[in-house]
């Protein structure tokens, strides 16, 4: 078997820079831990690199389960970016935090990396569930890593056990379509499925089993319980990889099976999608409504965004390749932009639970008088997510709203619109609270450097790609294998 | 759509060959008192006598300027008998392909004759109140106000076009609105200004709307072009029809008909000048002068329209004589008085007779006027408005007591008084009409000469309680004396004219006035005796009674005592019609009408939109509480559990939330496997 | 000249936004330097809206100044802008309002302070507006539309009243709910058109005929809905009372001058000319509602006795007249439109600046307690009744135009519409004319008039201050001079508002389905 090196270098790279941050961590004294960052982030950097040189080529390799082509790129970037972002956010975190272990947390973080990258390029049933396993396994860890925190032990059990049990789920549907086709390889799966009348039951309750799996990933209802205990219980920095680089590598999974292996079933899987897009939307808004702490209102929040993503996923055609084009366009553009404005949103968060210790939405009250950059940042981040111009949340919504109209999809349409009002009534609650109210504490809000960078590129980044949104687009428009 | 336009400039070609250059300046006519009104705003206070100054010396410009003009017409018509006036006209603007709406001016023998009317009595007035107003409060408001008022009359009158008139038309009606309102810190002063501005803005509806199906009828705003089209039968009688009714109706609310016409008595409430001006002699009869100068289309609109103008006329004038019978105001004795008069003028064109019409707007304009200010003159000597609080006059104040006699003596129609000749002239007009059978004429002509009674009764009776008798002022405190100069020169150029005013128009060849204004097919009648006589004798015969009752005492009579007692409390409670207006129309509107549309607005339509809130927020609550929370955590919450659990909290994991999870998941494939092989299959 | 010709626009539109953000990078405390950059980013823009007056050819029916740019090529939408008789009107009133709302704010900003952040927040709303009055792609009007939404809110929300986060959000939710289907009608006329393209003119001339009858109705209540909810007209209005009651006064002066507009323009702009046909099955709706809009808003005034709240109600009774105009789709209702919509600006404009002025001295909008105030401060007295009476219609000031033009057109409107609907709103809207005088007049009695109360005897208030007449002798001026001169808009607006109706018949004749009988005229 030829083995192409330079396919894989990024993903061999960040291997070597995970096993370097761990062992080396171990040798390090204690109050040289902090070293894990720099080493961790110049790696992820170096591996950026790694696969910005693959951008514009066409390789395939280990038998065809492994392939680097633009939307594999495009993905690995996102992912490269989304966890400097959040190292950024966590070195703030950490350094407050001293009973988290900086290797391990970065170690884990790097392997989670890894299996984000290797599924961007997985075009084989197997590749993506060892890739999916591989983001998990570091994930539950991550998010029982504070140990001596109750809520945190709690958040990652609960991931930990949610997940175990829709990755089964995940592994039975993905062995009937073995069974049903005898392939493992997306193409081949595809192949063995064109022009099949008798498989009906069977494939349909094959692709449940798999929307069991990666709708835990991506947090779609009903699959989104763990949720909001996770997020709450995790430290913030993991709460927003788990929202945006593990949603995104569910959603990368979610294309790859769908379109490249199930795409001749669209017709059963289409309805499904639909219905679970529009649901996980309308119920995520509104709950997110009721929430009184910012990092649970982040949460539904994000499984509203994640029903937003899912939607056009309900237009899709077993036929016609351009729609399927176009939906894919959509949701990586919308993926792109909200890679920025959600790690934003949860490092403004995280920015002021750092040094305030308070997490609750009422505790934001009058910030815009302490700390007016942040105060702006975090209006910015939720009026993105919102979808309001001038910042980039507008355009993410408009191409999904855009793909919707394009595949007749006009009610679904109309009940997106409707939530995303729905949605602006709770995230202008947040921005309410910081510039109208009054607040005693008129301290301003600290913060290191990392993180104030952090947050200030992503608020930089979705405003000026609210400006000229062609910047995502660009990038979405390449992100495609069709 | 409209695609052709005859505009003025057309129509106005064949006009303009025959003028002089007096005529085309005529435009500054209106311009000069604009002026002044903008420069006694802007800095008329830091004059001696705070603006008035300016208005005067305005006025005698618009005076002159009016005069010249009008003896240039008159050469005009002299020299040809078929001139039928200049005008000119530049673009205001065009608010469509082809629609376009002019600025200009028309002048010939009706505009003349109004442009004269205005500039001697708002010279006039203008005299007299620097000296009636000098210590009022806001004398350089007073003056602009009054100045602006000109202006707008002035623009009224030369308008070459409906829109320019509605211009000049609302201007008049706000200026009126400020001054009667003048002295707004007391209530009733602002709430007759409101209610003046109110009830002629209904009858502008219908002006407004008058206009426009004229201008959809003819595909032009300009008065020559509409009247031309009417008469030459260019524009359905239908249309026609209709736009005359409306813009009647604009007639009706400014010159005060029945039924709007409760709002002249009101607007008393002004400073005496106001009145005399505008409530008298110009601003009101600025109907008349809209009806006269739209004559064509009414006549060709005849005879629905038309019959009704005289019969809103003629009950206005009864109406109205009666009502000045029982007031013990003088000020609105002459309110009702104006009212009945104009009555007479506007049942006079529903009769055809046009040239009487405007005669009597001219003859009537100096009488009236000197009434208004000669009765300014008693109040300011008196300080008391009330004819009970009068009598005796005569010794006192000379001058006044003449002049308003002479006023009087002109209003109740006795020749040779300028009142008489106009009136006469209406008279036989209605006889005329009424003798060719039309039933409405006949009416009118009735009503003429019982109001011509009726008139010289009340003249009888304000002349005797005023001037004649005991004083029924207290004398302790009150000294009445003869008013100053600059007040009594106006009161006897107007007693002059009061007297030879009419004498333009005498009868047979050496009328005048019918050659001034004149329009073909409305000619003037020939001088009837036995009208004059009539009328005459009727005229005698109400002075005569009123003279015996209220100076002589000769007949005692309290109406309250009588059989008329009824009659007498409807004429004090001015028919109720104010009641009505009030109970009816402004209470249910402004109190009940406007607080039920609030409330629809608050609870019904804004109800709505703030239950979609709470529908969204409910239900997200029942979404997180009992699906969410619910389900999963039993009502257990999460925190406080795990504290009072911190112990056990193993436990607690294994027993609880992870089953139920777990459960939910399930149940959720369940209900979609169940849901799409369902549908499917 | 030529930087006019060829920039222009684009400069009126982003130099507020540059002096946006060069405020945002002052230093927080440097007030007097943060008004004067307002004062040069807004001067500017007024300068260039002037400049472009200048240039532009007045009587030509089509775009001028036109500019495309690749924008954002993955959505086929391009920066392209231009103005025509009808955007430039709007533009130059924006471009003014904003430069004389920012003089004010030099006079007083309103509590809580924060120069910075208000004059930047105006600024970015101007962007804002401008934008939408030359945007000429879809994609780019709607990012234009909505950039309002933010600075808004945040006006109303930090500086207005009390009632001001319910106020606020409301605000954004409502206007929110009716963009968000405009987007969706957008949407649709993209994948309609053939080729596909979001590029107004193009869809104008030939992109959407041949769409079934059914969806275009559709796609034209998306439209209307976002459109009618921002005019607002009723029953959509129920936001603006409590926006403009809370908003601080400059907020409320820029809400009624400018933001409404922006919901008639785009009916003029977007949804009568890419579908005249449901544009002609929807007037006589249209019109109905703009006469209840006309009776009832001014019915609510009446019912007022907050002097804020109730000139508030009047703009909803204004722009029914403005939307009257437009239902008739005559030139002669197009013209009244626009003319309404800059007068209504500047009248009502005004009168929000007096609100504000008087609630600065008298601290209430309450009117029984304001009673008096022509002997308290004459001037000021004096301003209001000046633009009540402005406001009412008078001829001869600019509020009268609008509306009698636009009841003119309704008399006659275009063939294929039935009068009858028409002369009824007509006559409905004349009534609803004296009822505007009637609660207008009121006001001024019970605000101007009568005797001063107890307890503002002894105190002792300032009359119009200096940099208040700066920032109001504009609009006053105004006031008189599109009264006495019409034409200053008629001039630039009939030619095209022509070729606007020209659009109507010639696109919608063609198709039978949507013509209503024809009509003796």
């Amino acid at each position: 078997m030829d083995v192409n090196f330079e396919a894989l270098l990024p993903e061999l790279l960040l291997t070597l820079v995970a096993c370097g941050v761990m062992t080396i961590d171990l040798f390090l004294p204690k109050e040289k831990r902090g070293l894990a960052f720099p080493l961790a982030f110049i790696g992820v950097l170096a591996t950026l690199a790694a696969v910005l040189n693959l951008y514009g080529q066409n390789l395939t390799t280990l038998d065809g389960m492994f392939v680097v082509d633009r939307f594999a790129v495009i993905f690995k970037i996102i992912f490269c970016v989304a966890a400097l972002l959040v190292f950024a956010v966590s070195q703030a975190y950490l350094n407050d935090d001293k009973d988290v272990p900086h290797g391990e947390y970065y170690t884990m973080m790097l392997f989670s990396l890894l299996g984000m990258l290797t599924i961007a390029s997985s075009r084989d049933l197997i590749a993506i569930f060892v890739a999916l396993e591989m983001i998990s396994l570091p994930a539950f860890i991550l998010a029982g890593i504070r140990k001596y925190d109750i809520r945190s032990n709690e958040a990652a059990l609960k991931f930990f056990l949610f997940g175990v049990l829709s990755t089964a789920l995940m592994l039975f549907g993905m062995s009937l379509f073995y069974g049903l086709t005898g392939a493992t390889n997306l193409a081949d799966i595809s192949a063995g499925l064109a022009g099949r009348t008798d498989i009906d039951e069977v494939a349909l309750l094959a692709i449940l089993f798999l929307i069991v799996g990666f709708g835990f990933k991506v947090s779609a209802f009903p699959f989104q319980w763990w949720v909001p205990d996770t997020y709450e219980g995790a430290p913030i920095p993991v709460a927003a990889f788990l929202s945006v680089a593990s949603k995104t590598a569910g959603f990368v999974g979610l294309f790859q099976v769908m379109f490249l292996g199930l795409g001749e079933l669209a017709d059963m899987w289409r309805p499904m999608f639909a219905v679970i897009g529009i649901v996980t939307m309308t119920f995520g808004n509104l709950v997110a409504i009721q929430q009184k702490q910012i990092v649970r209102l982040l949460a539904y929040s994000s499984i509203a965004q994640a029903g937003y993503m899912l939607v056009p996923l309900g237009v899709a055609s077993a036929t016609d390749g351009a729609l399927n084009t176009q939906i894919i366009f959509s949701v990586v553009a919308y993926l792109l932009v909200y890679a920025f404005m959600e790690t934003g949103a949860f490092a403004a968060a995280t920015a002021f639970g750092r040094k305030t210790g308070k997490y609750l939405i009422e505790d934001y009250a009058g910030l815009f008088g302490r700390s007016p950059a942040l105060a702006v940042a975090m209006a910015a981040f939720l009026f993105s997510l919102a979808g309001i111009p001038p910042f980039a949340g507008w355009w993410a919504k408009f191409v999904i709203f855009k793909t919707l109209i394009e595949g007749d999809g006009l009610v679904l349409a109309v009940i997106m619109a409707l939530n995303t009002v729905i949605a602006m009534f709770f995230y202008l609650a947040v921005v309410k609270k910081m510039f109208v109210d009054k607040s005693e504490d008129t301290a301003a809000i600290a913060m290191p450097r990392s993180l104030a960078g952090a947050i200030g590129i992503a608020a930089i980044v979705i405003t000026v790609g609210g400006f000229l949104p062609n910047l995502f687009g660009q990038l979405a428009e390449n992100a495609n294998f069709f | 759509m409209v695609t052709t336009l005859a505009t003025a400039a057309e129509h106005g070609a064949e006009v303009a060959a025959s003028t002089g250059a007096p005529l085309e300046m005529a435009w500054l006519i209106p311009i000069i008192p604009m002026v002044s009104a903008a420069v006694i705003w802007g800095v008329g206070k830091r004059f001696p006598k705070k603006g008035a100054e300016i208005g005067i010396l305005a006025m005698l410009a618009v005076l002159a300027g009016a005069l010249v003009v009008f003896f240039d017409t008159i050469g005009h018509i002299a020299a040809d008998e078929g001139w039928h006036g200049y005008e000119r006209a530049v673009t205001w603007m065009n608010f469509g392909p082809g629609t376009t709406l002019e600025l200009g001016f028309k002048v010939d023998g009706l505009a003349a004759v109004l442009l004269v009317v205005v500039g001697v009595v708002a010279t006039m007035v203008h005299l007299y109140a620097s000296s009636y107003m000098h210590d009022e409060v806001r004398v350089t408001h007073f003056f602009a106000s009054l100045s602006l008022f000109t202006a707008s009359m002035l623009n009224l009158v030369l308008a070459n076009n409906t829109i320019q008139m509605l211009v000049g038309w609302e201007g008049m009606g706000v200026c009126s609105y400020l001054l009667i309102g003048h002295w707004w810190e007391k209530h009733e002063n602002s709430s007759a200004a409101i209610k003046a501005f109110l009830t002629t803005r209904v009858g502008d509806v219908g002006f407004m709307l008058g206009i426009f199906v004229l201008f959809w009828g003819a595909q032009s705003f300009n008065v020559g072009v509409i009247s031309e089209m009417a008469t030459a039968g260019d524009i359905a009688k239908g249309t026609l029809t209709v736009g005359a009714i409306l813009l009647f109706c604009g007639a009706i609310g400014k010159s005060a008909q029945f039924p709007l016409h409760t709002w002249l008595p009101d607007a008393m409430a002004g400073p005496t000048p106001v009145s005399a001006l505008i409530h008298a002699a110009t601003m009101v009869v600025a109907g008349v002068y809209l009806v006269a100068r739209m004559f064509p289309v009414f006549a060709a609109a005849a005879p629905v329209a038309l019959e009704e103008v005289a019969i809103i006329g003629s009950i206005t004038m009864l109406i109205a004589a009666l009502l000045a019978l029982v007031q013990d105001d003088l000020k609105k004795v002459l309110a009702y008085s104006t009212i009945s008069q104009l009555g007479y003028m506007i049942a006079g064109l529903g009769v055809h007779a046009y040239t009487a019409s405007v005669f009597h707007i001219w003859t009537h304009a100096w009488f009236k006027a000197l009434l208004f200010l000669g009765a300014g003159s008693v109040i300011h000597a008196v300080h008391s408005n009330k004819m009970s609080d009068m009598g005796g006059l005569y010794k006192k104040m000379p001058v006044t007591s003449i002049t308003y006699i002479i006023g009087g003596l002109a209003l109740a129609g006795f020749p040779p008084f300028a009142g008489f000749w106009s009136k006469d002239e209406l008279v036989l007009g209605a006889y005329t009409q009424a003798m060719e059978g039309s039933g409405a004429a006949m009416f009118t002509f009735i009503a003429m000469l019982v109001t011509a009674f009726l008139t010289a009764l009340y003249v009888a009776r304000m002349l005797a309680l005023t001037f004649f008798g005991k004083p029924k002022y207290d004398e302790k405190h009150v000294h009445p004396h003869e008013s100053p100069k600059l007040m009594i020169v106006p009161l006897m150029i107007l007693a002059a004219l009061a007297v030879a005013g009419g004498w333009v128009g005498l009868p047979g060849e050496m009328n005048q006035f019918g050659k001034w204004v004149h329009l073909p097919g409305s000619e003037h009648e020939p001088f009837n005796m036995m009208i004059a006589v009539v009328s005459t004798g009727a005229a005698l015969a109400g002075f005569g009674i009123g003279w015996a009752i209220f100076r002589l005492g000769k007949v005692k009579v309290d109406l309250q005592k009588t059989a008329l007692a009824p009659v007498y409390k409807l004429l004090v409670n001015k028919y109720y019609l104010d009641d009505i207006y009030w109970k009816f129309i402004v209470r249910p509107v402004r109190d009940r009408l406007s607080a039920a549309a609030y409330w629809i607005n608050m609870k019904v339509l804004d109800g709505a939109v703030n239950a979609a809130g709470i529908v969204a927020v409910k239900t997200g609550d029942f979404m997180y509480r009992d699906v969410d929370q619910g389900l999963i955590d039993g009502g257990v919450n999460n925190l406080a559990g795990l504290m009072g659990l911190a112990g056990s909290k193993l436990k607690f994991w294994q027993t609880g939330n992870m089953q139920r999870y777990a459960a939910a998941m399930f149940l959720g494939v369940a209900v979609l496997v169940g849901a799409f092989v369902f549908f499917r299959i | 000249m030529n930087l006019v010709e060829e920039w222009g626009i684009t400069l009126a539109v982003f130099l507020p936004l540059l002096g946006a953000i060069v405020i945002v990078l002052t230093p927080k405390g440097m007030e007097s330097i943060q008004k004067v950059l307002a004062l040069a980013a807004t001067g500017a823009a007024l300068l260039v809206g002037l400049a472009l007056t200048f240039a532009f050819e007045h009587g030509e029916p089509g775009m001028q100044f036109e500019k495309s740019l690749s924008w954002i090529p993955s959505i086929d939408s391009n920066y392209h802008v231009g103005i025509d008789g009808i955007s430039l009107p709007l533009l130059v009133l924006s471009v003014l309002v904003c430069f004389l709302c920012i003089i004010y704010a030099c006079w007083h900003i309103p509590e809580p302070g924060n120069a910075k952040a208000f004059l930047a927040l105006i600024l970015l709303l101007e962007t804002g507006m401008n934008g939408s009055f030359i945007a000429l792609d879809l994609v780019l009007f709607f990012v234009f539309w909505e950039l309002v939404l933010v600075p808004m809110y945040f006006l109303i929300g930090i500086w207005g009243g009390e009632n001001r986060q319910y106020a606020s959000i409301k605000f954004f939710l409502y206007t929110l709910f009716g963009s968000v289907f405009m987007l969706l009608g957008f949407l649709a006329l993209y994948f309609q058109s053939d080729p596909h393209t979001f590029d107004m003119l193009l869809l104008q001339e030939s992109g959407v005929l041949d769409i079934p009858a059914g969806l275009a109705s559709l796609i034209f209540g998306g439209l209307a809905l976002g459109f009618a909810v921002k005019v607002p007209m009723w029953p959509f209005h129920t936001w603006l009372p409590d926006a403009h009651t809370q908003a601080p006064t400059i907020g409320s002066v820029l809400l009624a001058a400018v933001l409404l507009k922006m919901g008639t323009y785009g009916f003029m702009r977007i949804a009568i000319p890419i579908l005249p046909g449901p544009a002609m099955q929807f007037a006589p709706v249209i019109a109905v509602l703009a006469a209840i809009a006309i009776v009832y808003g001014a019915l609510c005034c009446l019912a007022q006795t907050n002097l804020k709240r109730m000139i508030a109600f009047s703009s909803v009774g204004h722009m029914g007249f403005v939307m009257l105009g437009i239902s008739t789709m005559t030139p002669e209702g197009f013209n009244a439109a626009v003319f309404g919509m800059v007068a209504h600006g500047v009248v009502t404009g005004m009168l929000f600046f007096l609100a504000g002025s008087i609630k600065e001295r008298y601290h209430t909008y309450e009117m029984p307690e304001l009673a008096g105030m022509g002997l308290k401060i004459p001037k000021m007295a004096g301003l209001l009744a000046f633009c009540a009476i402005a406001s009412l219609g008078l001829p001869g000031l600019a509020g009268f135009w609008g509306e009698v033009m636009a009841l003119l057109a309704s008399y006659q409107p275009l063939e294929g519409l039935d009068p009858t609907i028409f002369r009824g709103a007509m006559v409905v809207g004349a009534i609803g004319t004296v009822l505007t005088a009637g609660y207008f007049l009121w006001m001024l009695q019970r605000v101007n008039m009568g005797k001063i109360s107890e307890k503002w005897k002894k105190v002792k208030l300032a009359d119009v201050e200096t940099l208040e007449y700066a920032a109001w002798l504009p609009l006053l001026a105004l006031i008189l001079v599109l009264g006495l001169y019409p034409r200053l808009i008629m001039d630039t607006t009939t030619s095209s508002v022509t070729a606007l109706t020209e659009t109507i018949t010639g696109r919608s004749s063609g198709d039978d389905a949507h013509v209503a009988q024809v009509t003796d005229h």
